[in-house]
């Protein structure tokens, strides 16, 4: 190989691996991924009837637990999104972002292994689109945001660090 | 994983369950937290306000061009018998069914929806549902079924 070549790839990899653990990014994340959340979350809470028929139509759920699970999940993306972007509580907030990311891979993925045809009931009403590879994908690329804040976050303009902070000058 | 992530974690969780809980026993709409039965999940219109419609009112208005008649219940109990004119969309296959009720449905025109009688609340869910969708001209035909066929109107095959 090339020695000029390989020192230039190997500087555009260092490159794009700063960009990827830069506390910057992780912030920008932050708020991608809290705005996402919050929104997601609202109408879930306003009906959370229309949320329970979506969760039930993937069949992963028994009956019983279905109600439940429409109750306390839009709540959960609701304080996690808001968390999130406050920086208060965020490595739970992020490690359960991930958890309900990784729920969602799941249960569309299976739906779509399964052949079931129907509408995700992610971002009700207004969006209501068919499960599919797409879909699948968008997903994806969230748990990468979801992802690179869990292990590169530095609290940049965190609640979190400005307790730190007081509690540690209060001594 | 760390024991901080896990603990806040479980804080968060504990906060979403205990406001998830409360907004639940204070609501007028609130979902039972144990379903037993599909036909069981169920929520108010916008409001608490239904619009509906009485026997008379869809006699009145019955085979009027520009109304939608939609039956809710099972594809089965369709095709045994329904009001003339009714289409069939069960209130389980609503999501299934909406990008095409929404390409051919517009969202100004009237519909009115019907399921088996009084006691079934799938065609006001189903009602629900559209009115969440964007029609906004949504009606319940409350006997249903049942009162139809009471009142010896006529039936389709």
């Amino acid at each position: 190989m090339d020695p000029k070549q390989y020192v230039g790839g190997k500087m555009r990899e260092g490159f794009i691996k700063k960009i990827i653990v830069h506390p910057y990014a992780a912030l920008l994340g932050r708020i991608v991924l809290g705005i996402i959340f919050i929104y997601a979350s609202f109408y879930k809470i306003l009906h959370p009837g229309i949320f329970a028929l979506a969760a039930m139509d993937y069949k992963l759920l028994p009956l019983f637990m279905v109600n439940l699970f429409a109750l306390i999940l839009p709540w959960l993306e609701l304080f996690s999104g808001i968390f999130l972007l406050l920086g208060f509580l965020t490595e739970g907030s992020i490690l359960i972002i991930n958890l309900l990311i990784i729920m969602f891979l799941f249960a569309k993925g299976s739906a779509l292994v399964r052949g079931i045809d129907i509408n995700c009931g992610c971002l009700l009403p207004w969006v209501v689109p068919k499960i599919s590879i797409r879909l699948l994908l968008q997903d994806l690329v969230i748990f990468f945001v979801a992802l690179q804040v869990f292990f590169c976050d530095r609290k940049v303009l965190s609640l979190d660090k400005l307790i730190r902070r007081s509690a540690q000058s209060s001594k | 994983m760390n024991k901080k992530k896990l603990s806040e974690g479980a804080i968060i969780f504990l906060i979403a369950v205990s406001f998830a809980l409360l907004t639940n026993l204070f609501r007028s709409d609130g979902l039972p937290l144990v379903q037993i039965k599909p036909a069981s999940v169920s929520f108010s219109t916008k409001n608490n306000q239904e619009s509906t419609v009485s026997f008379e009112v869809l006699k009145g208005k019955f085979k009027k061009p520009g109304i939608i008649l939609i039956d809710v219940r099972s594809p089965q109990e369709f095709k045994k018998e329904h009001i003339p004119w009714a289409i069939n969309i069960s209130y389980h296959e609503f999501s299934e069914k909406l990008p095409e009720i929404m390409k051919q449905i517009s969202f100004s025109q009237e519909i009115i929806v019907y399921c088996g009688g009084i006691e079934c609340s799938d065609a006001k869910n189903m009602a629900f549902l559209l009115n969440a969708k964007g029609y906004k001209n949504v009606k319940v035909y409350k006997g249903g079924w049942g009162e139809w066929t009471q009142n010896n109107m006529s039936v389709e095959k």
